[in-house]
């Protein structure tokens, strides 16, 4: 025990003595998290729109005004078709409408009128969302034009957004965000300690003192843990009360799942560590198995219920996923028992696998 | 060979052995980007897949069958199941095995026959804010089409507006397409700053840099070895990276491929000088390292990638013009699928000159400054 | 009842690289209690192979090692309080002050934390807050061997304490582990210097992984003069013979009289001189030496010379070219050999000759033809795709000194190029000097082999940052009334102080 603590001393003074340790535990996160909260948005996009009026007349007027007062869409107008179409390679709209000189003919004379609507299939998020609000905006003005006054069936989806009643992204996605950078911290702290220790030759001097492999990963993990820990809370710190995002759950669950969350990346950045005795290549696995699935995979930005089947759950031998999983629900809905159960478990789970690794790579001579 | 070339041959092939030296660090270098490639761009979507929904139909007439039908037989949705028990589908929802649950109410048949609006509840998740509007604007289109099919049964005609919509350079609009060209301008990013940012903190770490300095070697020469190892093997994985994208993922190039490769020339350049620039202004490996994920993740996170430039804050907006992967995926997307023209690839060109420019141009002087 | 020998071995054998390289070969050797033992043997002999396995660090193929009467694997933790063990690359945490790296081992090891009187003893008490990296060469190791012999070990492996280390810290180290060890104790202490093994009660000779010489050190020869001849003889023999680095040398021709001109260096650190008013002018061919303690300013005087560092003030000129403002052409003379190892440590022998033949302008067949040359010289048939860090401190050593000179330099800066390497490895490498100096090569070098001082023509003596005496060796010793170079180190930087 007094030798864990010995050693555990002796990672805090170090880490306490390079500045860029505190830097990316403190100053990462909060760049993080301001990019998150301003920089990203996944559920909404505001759409450039160009329009060709050809039928000009005050009710399609009305349709121009209509498109020009949506707050997703800035419209402009064009006398030139391929000026406007110049526009979209150009990536300067996202999308053009063309009215065309029959419309309001065929409106008139109860027949089906057509309009054209052009997107730029380059950036497919925004096709999407160019076509669900030119849709709405075209049948809300058909239904309050004089065109429409029969009585007629129709379905009115009556949407409830459980949990997050406007659908803010913002409120699901920086808590999320977490996953990303606590797993990248985790790692990026963690996976230079061991192949620095190698570099430098001190590992020699440890090896020849009576430490077993357990006070040495002890000694590694906890002072990390400390660190991480801090640097979490300081994140929940700025995104309650800072940011302002509301948290329904409870504190100290939010401690135990994190510190289980921490555990497991904490692991990862170890056995990378452990495993090349080299600061690059451990810098460039920790981008390739920390950084990237973490921010492609595990639900942040991505949807996993969109993946196919099979990946969806190698989804779970992910820490993050979980923890993603675990936060949304803990600043959205609450705390969900059940939720945190299968997450704790799993974070549990793969963070003692993570030790065992750990453990078995760990040198305890040097021709190993 | 002339002396200077034969000189800096010798230079070059010490970097490249320094990167490329043994089995681990070629497979690390060489496999992990085109996995991933194939992975990320075989699962990743921003569409809503396999959500998976509960019924609850309190009408239960011919017509709320249809409509449900409707929707289960659509493309776009997993299992679509029928309860009766609301807690049951409210507790399925709240764990996040079901995505929604649609509720239609008992008057459903009735309002429709009579020519009334019939509402349907649609319980969505929050919590995942992309599923739940996409749910959303899928279901109110299966919803429109009913209920104009609904009217045509009645005899009731209505004008309709028939949107014809075109997606162009993409008319399936197949999200890999978007995914793969973005996703090899990233992995392109990580690839050369890591090959680049640890590379001089790492000789001034070891002390080799000294031996550096007092052989004749000049700055730039210094420079130019620091630069061409990385550049090519860059170039060759994004070469083989595009390669996969047209073969594999059967993405159309309409573009000029000479300007393609240039552009690509150009914009890995701009990736080597910000690697070079960490790596000249960082005294060993861990900062270097640092100093390379500050950069790389605000830039992937900013680059138009995960949501659109024109979104963002203005400040932030600002900003983006010193990420290179920004103008890249731009250059990409225009002459992969856009075949865009010269003129138009130029305003994103020029922005990646300058950030090539300035940082290689830092990184020689700080050499230079090192060897005074 | 007979007593328990400290270290008993039978039938050792080691090897790396699935058996083809052979470390450790058929060894058995038994030691008393109570003794320092000295271990000498040439670069590569298998010294740190033979105190790793000795400490449990390294698993051997067959045999059986005792040590303590205990098992160094199996029973590594109960050992662990008996042994001090001090690593040839410096241990400590460089990041860590003094105190908190010897509070540290001090838990390690589950003992009290009482230091004063080591560092005391050591000197080092002034610096205990400052970080291990800025120590000194000298101090690092004191320290280092402070934290090896925390805990009354009663074995102490040392694997060569005093490389890289001033004659001053050097008598300091021993006296260090004289005071602190108890008539039980015993002390294998490896070493390149001669006079040092020359006063241990018994050494062991080892070569290509066997042992050829286990006795007193002074059966073999009453003076360490005498003593290091006997070992090269034991080691295979050293004739002298014209040197192959020097006779295949193509130097430029040059009318400049003097090829190495320093006039005036200042280095200041903030308020700090690490070199004051330095001047000093070096003929064509002549073997001009900087003597001083460790931290004395030798390296930055070294650096400024080489244009790694910028002086404060002052200029330097190599040919006559300025090195800060013709750098180029100044570089192009130079052969520049770091005292900290720094040759590519993840390429191998090969591919460090192809890369520094090629920064030097030589291609092609003259590249081929040079290499093949510093292969043969420097013994490295067996070592060419052997990564530079995996080689023994001697044959680092080596590779730096050949990639120095391959080029024909007119100038050779050497730093400590003999720290660390065996005694023949250590004539030949002054025998390619003088005969390089001989056919016109200017060469600057640092050393702490007093010895060698003598060899070289002209010697400044550094202190403090400071020129404190310069001349030939013989008007040194003169000067300071001394019969050796070492007693005219001690004598004159004693007059310095008590002047002070």
């Amino acid at each position: 025990m007094k030798i864990t603590l010995a050693f555990i001393k002796k990672e805090m003074l170090q880490i306490l003595r390079d500045p860029s340790s505190l830097i990316i535990a403190f100053v990462l996160p909060t760049l993080l998290l301001l990019i998150y909260t301003y920089g990203i948005n996944l559920d909404s996009a505001k759409i450039r729109l160009g329009i060709k009026n050809d039928d000009i007349n005050s009710q399609t007027q009305e349709l121009v005004d209509a498109f020009g007062q949506n707050a997703y869409i800035s419209s402009s107008l064009f006398n030139n078709k391929d000026d406007m179409y110049q526009q979209i390679i150009r990536s300067k709209l996202q999308a053009a409408l063309i009215i065309p000189s029959d419309f309001t003919r065929n409106l008139a004379a109860q027949k089906q009128a057509s309009l054209l609507l052009i997107t730029d299939g380059s950036n497919i998020n925004q096709v999407g969302y160019a076509q669900t609000y030119v849709n709405q905006i075209v049948n809300q003005w058909l239904n309050q034009s004089g065109f429409v006054d029969k009585q007629s069936p129709s379905i009115e989806i009556l949407p409830r957004v459980q949990y997050n009643q406007n659908a803010d992204g913002r409120r699901a996605l920086v808590p999320s965000s977490l996953a990303v950078t606590m797993t990248l911290i985790g790692i990026l702290l963690t996976a230079l300690v061991i192949s620095r220790e190698w570099e430098r030759g001190t590992m020699e001097a440890l090896l020849s003192a009576n430490i077993s492999p357990w006070q040495i990963i002890l000694g590694k993990y906890i002072p990390y843990f400390v660190v991480g820990m801090l640097s979490l809370a300081f994140s929940m710190m700025m995104i309650i009360v800072v940011f302002q995002l509301p948290f329904r759950g409870s504190y100290w669950v939010l401690f135990i799942v994190s510190a289980l969350f921490l555990y497991a990346s904490l692991g990862i950045g170890l056995i990378i560590s452990s495993l090349l005795h080299d600061q690059m290549l451990a810098s460039m696995a920790s981008l390739i198995i920390g950084f990237l699935p973490a921010l492609m995979m595990s639900g942040v930005v991505f949807p996993i219920v969109s993946m196919p089947p099979f990946f969806a759950w190698l989804t779970k031998l992910l820490p993050p996923t979980h923890y993603v999983y675990f936060i949304k629900n803990e600043f959205l809905a609450g705390t969900i028992w059940q939720t945190v159960l299968i997450s704790s478990l799993f974070l549990l789970g793969l963070g003692f696998l993570f030790s065992l690794l750990v453990y078995k790579k760990t040198a305890r001579r040097l021709d190993e | 060979m002339s002396e200077t070339l034969k000189h800096l041959w010798a230079l070059i092939k010490k970097e490249f052995l320094a990167i490329l030296r043994d089995r681990k660090s070629r497979i690390i270098i060489i496999a992990p980007p085109l996995i991933q490639l194939v992975l990320f761009a075989n699962i990743l979507t921003m569409e809503t897949k396999n959500a998976e929904i509960m019924v609850i139909d309190n009408s239960n007439t011919l017509e709320s069958r249809e409509f449900v039908a409707a929707v289960a037989n659509s493309k776009w949705f997993g299992k679509v199941q029928n309860t009766d028990n609301i807690t049951l589908a409210e507790n399925l929802l709240k764990t996040e095995q079901i995505e929604a649950i649609l509720q239609i109410r008992q008057d459903f048949a009735r309002q429709l026959k009579s020519g009334h609006s019939a509402s349907v509840r649609l319980i969505l998740d929050g919590r995942t804010p992309t599923i739940a509007n996409g749910i959303n604007n899928y279901i109110s289109q299966i919803a429109q089409t009913y209920s104009q099919n609904f009217a045509q049964k009645l005899g009731i005609k209505n004008p309709q507006i028939d949107i014809r919509t075109r997606v162009w350079f993409n008319p399936n609009a197949v999200y890999q397409w978007y995914l793969v060209i973005s996703l090899i301008v990233i992995l392109a990013l990580v690839i050369t700053l890591m090959l680049t940012s640890l590379s001089v903190a790492r000789e001034r770490e070891l002390g080799t840099f000294e031996q550096l300095i007092v052989s004749p070697y000049t700055a730039f020469e210094i420079l130019i070895g620091k630069t061409v190892p990385p550049m090519i093997i860059a170039l060759l994985m994004q070469s083989a990276m595009v390669a996969s994208a047209i073969i594999f993922f059967k993405i159309p190039f309409t573009g000029s491929f000479p300007l393609f490769m240039f552009s690509s020339f150009i914009a890995l350049l701009s990736f080597v000088g910000v690697g070079l620039f960490i790596s000249s202004i960082c005294n060993n490996q861990q900062q270097a390292i640092l100093g390379a994920f500050a950069f790389m993740m605000p830039a992937i996170l900013l680059s138009g990638f995960v949501s659109p430039v024109q979104d963002m804050p203005v400040v932030l907006q600002y900003l983006t013009y010193a990420n290179p992967i920004r103008f890249f995926i731009a250059i990409g997307n225009g002459l992969f699928l856009k075949d865009m023209g010269f003129v138009d690839v130029l305003p994103n060109l020029v922005p990646l000159i300058i950030i090539a420019v300035s940082t290689l141009g830092f990184a020689a002087l700080t050499f230079k400054r090192n060897m005074e | 009842m007979t007593e328990t020998p400290s270290v008993e071995i039978r039938a050792l054998r080691k090897t790396f690289n699935h058996g083809q390289n052979v470390a450790i070969d058929n060894l058995s050797l038994t030691l008393r209690k109570g003794q320092i033992i000295g271990l000498i043997g040439a670069d590569g002999a298998g010294k740190t192979t033979l105190l790793r396995l000795l400490d449990g660090l390294l698993l051997q193929d067959s045999g059986e090692i005792s040590v303590l009467g205990s098992n160094p694997i199996k029973q590594k933790i109960e050992l662990a309080r008996k042994i001090g063990y001090m690593p040839q690359k410096f241990g400590l945490y460089e990041d860590l002050t003094v105190k908190e790296n010897l509070e540290f081992y001090a838990d390690l090891k589950g003992i009290e934390k009482k230091f004063d009187t080591m560092l005391k003893f050591a000197g080092l008490q002034a610096f205990q807050n400052r970080q291990a990296g800025k120590l000194s060469g000298g101090m690092k190791q004191k320290l280092g061997l402070i934290c090896a012999l925390m805990g009354n070990p009663e074995l102490l492996l040392l694997d060569e304490p005093s490389v890289g280390v001033d004659p001053v810290s050097r008598r300091e180290l021993l006296k260090m582990v004289k005071q602190s060890v108890t008539k039980d104790t015993t002390v294998i202490w490896s070493t390149a210097y001669m006079d040092e093994a020359h006063g241990f009660d018994n050494v062991i000779v080892i070569d290509k992984g066997k042992i050829v010489y286990l006795g007193n050190p002074r059966d073999l020869a009453p003076d360490s003069r005498g003593f290091e001849e006997k070992i090269i003889e034991l080691m295979g023999g050293f004739t002298p013979s014209e040197s192959l680095v020097a006779k295949n040398f193509a130097i430029l021709p040059s009318t400049i009289q003097y090829v190495v001109e320093a006039d005036n260096l200042v280095k200041k650190y903030g308020d700090f001189y690490a070199v004051k008013n330095n001047s000093f002018k070096i003929k064509r061919g002549e073997i001009f030496g900087l003597l001083g303690p460790n931290g004395a300013g030798k390296s930055t005087s070294f650096k400024m010379m080489c244009g790694l560092a910028k002086p404060t003030s002052g200029t330097a000129r190599i040919m006559g070219y300025d090195i800060v403002k013709q750098a180029s052409l100044a570089r192009e003379n130079i052969g520049y050999m770091a005292q900290k190892f720094s040759l590519y440590p993840n390429l191998s022998v090969k591919q460090n000759f192809d890369f520094f033949a090629g920064a030097y302008g030589l291609y092609g067949k003259d590249a081929q033809n040079a290499i093949s040359q510093m292969i043969e010289i420097f013994g490295f048939e067996h070592y060419l795709d052997d990564n530079a860090q995996e080689l023994p401190l001697g044959f680092k050593q080596r590779l730096s000194m050949a990639c120095a000179v391959m080029h024909n330099p007119s100038v050779l800066f050497l730093d400590e190029p003999t720290s660390g390497v065996d005694v023949i490895a250590r004539r030949e490498f002054w025998n390619h000097i003088t005969s390089l100096a001989a056919k016109g090569v200017t060469v600057m070098v640092t050393t702490h082999f007093m010895d060698e001082a003598e060899f070289c023509d002209r010697i400044s003596l550094f202190y403090k940052g400071e020129t404190i005496a310069t001349g030939t060796p013989d008007e040194l010793k003169q000067s300071a009334a001394a019969k050796t170079m070492e007693e005219a180190f001690i004598n004159l930087i004693k007059i310095r102080e008590e002047a002070a």
